[in-house]
């Protein structure tokens, strides 16, 4: 039985009410950026993303444990990085590190201080996800803006903008720095190539989808994974033309890898596969079943590795792509691995590194101590 | 089956396919795609768009036979039950009042979720949106989705034009919906309050969710209510909303103008042959109580239909005999 009696508050409270739980946590519209920054070693240390934003130098105990040497930022550091996707580079003793938030900073990499000639950190227009390139004196760090900036190495001071594609062109993918070119892919299905001294453009190819995945270059074909779930080989010697594309099941968003004469790469729908880098034809293919792979290949002793989000990996004969042996990491995988002599090492979505044992794919956690504390 | 599943499933991830598909097929334009969706959604919901919409019409013509019945019974309980039967009477349910908005709330609250999953900008936001692809060029071929339309950004928050858009477009349509009620049923104080409160709290609520949400739901929920008054103005018509009417009094008298003419009840009309069938608006002079009956126009049914209704003489009988007592 209806209340008849006039409650305009109740349809009102019920529109309320509905928009509340539609909209959940309005202050959290989009995803958070989590990052997936490579861990890479330098000298005894090995720098991971721990926490969202957060970069770790972590040092092997004697016992095989982790524990922390430093982390960056600290309180007083006054910075957010939101997230840290881009690799951080080291050269010598110093770590140079890009967060999303679009800050850039130089580390001691002994005591993960700041340098103080760059003083804070600097800030650039828009998000990095793409690991910098680095000549040597100068680091080009391209954003979510479409633009590549230069930055003196030891000063940090911008020197130049050897890009400036304005408008809605992110660039995510890894440019390459070869010889003077700096090869560059974004969003908006576009790879460039540019003269760093003069800043000119030597070419850009339009492809037919944009291109998240980093960049690689083997001698003069430039491979470029892109949206469109197509794998394109450019002639960066001559204009970028294509020499071929070859069309997977999903987009080909990891690293390629190439080796052997072949170009291996993964799709977000879970499939390796296997092509031959003169001709684009398909070799092999592997169906993993499982969910999309983001993180790039690992070819270690005659085993190619892969893993993907869900952290199933499997380990797979190169030549073939026969199954050599399955596991599952505990917990979600996205950035590529650490190949460290004989082991690649995973580095989870929730801070923790996994070692993973190519011959026979046993998977170990790196245990880790809490900070100060040392075995026994 | 939980139901997080059947949402995803069955409504959160076909949604996705159709605005990244809508976006292709708009030259790549994700704002053009809320648009042509929010004409296909209210296409869609028209059936019941029409339907609350006469019901509502409906109700505000009860509004007189209800106060009677409330000023006649002081016992809540009888009072309810006279009023359901006046309700069944008329063939109108009550919850109609609920206001055209609510239909929408459905698709409000998928496309939001769809905005957030297809706009994301994070890298992990796009590589999660490969998992709710169907394996169909046109969609597959989208990514990425353009996030900016004329010279809105469809991810960030709805800049103030677009609020000021969505309030005065829910205001004007507020206004046209409770215009007779306002003016038919001459409430008591209270309810008059209320009404007026309805008439800025939904336009206030839905232009603050339009301000912290994103301006690509904004753009929908602006296009939608658009449509809603257009529709509402074809297929019941104003009722007693005047362009004019929308001129403060104050600001009629500054201009010159004369003052704005009070809400034209309807008026009965004796047909011919004596049966009293059908009313027409009359101008009563300022001042006077506006009172009306509970007719409708040209041949309408009181719940919205065309036609009579076998009960509308009963009906009818009695809003006669209140509009006697109350001279």
């Amino acid at each position: 039985m209806f209340h008849v009696k006039h409650r305009p508050f109740t349809p009102l409270a019920v529109v309320i009410a509905a928009l509340v739980l539609a909209t959940g946590c309005i202050g959290d519209t989009f995803s958070q950026p989590s990052g997936w920054a490579s861990p890479v070693e330098a000298g005894e240390v090995l720098l991971v993303q721990s926490e969202r934003g957060r970069l770790d130098a972590l040092e092997f105990t004697a016992s095989g444990a982790l524990v922390e040497r430093w982390h960056y930022p600290v309180s007083d550091d006054q910075v957010e990085l939101d997230a840290i996707y881009a690799t951080p580079l080291v050269e010598g003793d110093v770590i140079y590190l890009a967060g999303y938030s679009g800050d850039v900073v130089a580390l001691s990499l002994a005591t993960g201080r700041p340098l103080p000639a760059w003083g804070a950190p600097v800030r650039l227009d828009g998000h990095i996800v793409a690991t910098p390139a680095f000549d040597g004196e100068r680091l080009y760090v391209a954003t979510d803006r479409g633009r590549v900036s230069a930055l003196d190495a030891s000063s940090g001071r911008v020197a130049d903008v050897v890009l400036d594609a304005a408008g809605d062109h992110p660039i995510w993918g890894d440019p390459v720095l070869v010889g003077g070119t700096l090869y560059v892919a974004d969003i908006d299905r576009t790879v460039h190539a540019i003269g760093v001294a003069s800043g000119d453009a030597r070419w850009a190819q339009p492809l037919g989808g944009g291109v998240p995945a980093p960049l690689a270059l083997d001698r003069e074909v430039l491979i470029a994974g892109s949206l469109d779930s197509r794998l394109y080989a450019l002639d960066a010697g001559a204009g970028g033309s294509e020499l071929w594309s070859f069309e997977g099941d999903g987009w080909f968003w990891s690293r390629p890898l190439v080796a052997g004469g072949s170009i291996y790469a993964p799709t977000s729908r879970g499939t390796v596969y296997a092509i031959d880098r003169a001709s684009g034809a398909e070799r092999w293919s592997f169906a993993s079943g499982g969910s999309q792979i983001r993180t790039a290949l690992a070819l270690v002793d005659g085993v190619l590795v892969a893993a993907d989000k869900d952290g199933a990996v499997v380990g797979l004969n190169p030549s073939s792509g026969a199954v050599l042996w399955r596991s599952t990491i505990d917990g979600d995988i996205l950035a590529d691995p650490l190949v460290r002599g004989p082991e690649v090492l995973y580095l989870t979505t929730g801070g923790d590194l996994v070692r993973v044992h190519p011959q026979d794919g046993r998977v170990e956690e790196l245990p880790r101590l809490a900070p100060g504390r040392q075995d026994g | 089956m939980p139901i997080g599943f059947v949402w995803q499933t069955f409504l959160e991830t076909p949604l996705i396919n159709l605005m990244v598909g809508l976006s292709a097929l708009a030259f790549g334009s994700y704002g053009l795609a809320i648009l042509i969706f929010t004409v296909i959604s209210r296409a869609v919901t028209f059936p019941l768009t029409l339907r609350t919409l006469h019901s509502m019409r409906a109700l505000q013509d009860a509004q007189p036979r209800i106060q009677e019945i409330q000023k006649k019974y002081s016992d809540p309980k009888r009072r309810s039950e006279e009023t359901m039967k006046l309700y069944r009477e008329l063939g109108v349910n009550p919850l109609g009042c609920l206001g055209p908005q609510l239909i929408q709330l459905p698709v409000f609250i998928a496309l939001y979720q769809v905005i957030r999953i297809t706009l994301g900008t994070t890298p992990e936001s796009v590589l999660s949106l490969s998992g709710r692809l169907y394996d169909w060029d046109i969609v597959q071929g989208a990514i990425p989705l353009s996030t900016s339309f004329l010279i809105l950004d469809l991810r960030e928050n709805g800049p103030l034009w677009l609020v000021a858009m969505v309030f005065v477009a829910m205001w004007l349509q507020q206004r046209i919906s409770s215009g007779r009620t306002r003016a038919t049923a001459a409430p008591n104080p209270q309810q008059a309050q209320m009404n007026q409160m309805m008439q800025w709290m939904m336009p206030a609520i839905f232009s603050w969710f339009v301000f912290i949400v994103p301006a690509g739901l904004g753009l929908y929920w602006a296009g939608s209510t658009v449509i809603g008054i257009v529709l509402q103005w074809i297929f019941v018509g104003p009722g007693d909303f005047t362009w004019g009417s929308l001129v403060p009094d104050r600001a009629r008298a500054s201009l010159g103008m004369k003052p704005a003419a009070p809400q034209r009840p309807r008026r009965p009309r004796e047909p011919a042959g004596g049966e009293q069938t059908e009313t027409e608006e009359s101008r009563p002079e300022a001042g006077v109580e506006t009172r009306t009956d509970h007719g409708h126009s040209r041949g309408q049914r009181k719940d919205g239909r065309r036609g009579r209704r076998p009960s509308a003489r009963s009906a009818r009988s009695q809003s006669r005999s209140g509009r006697r007592r109350r001279r």
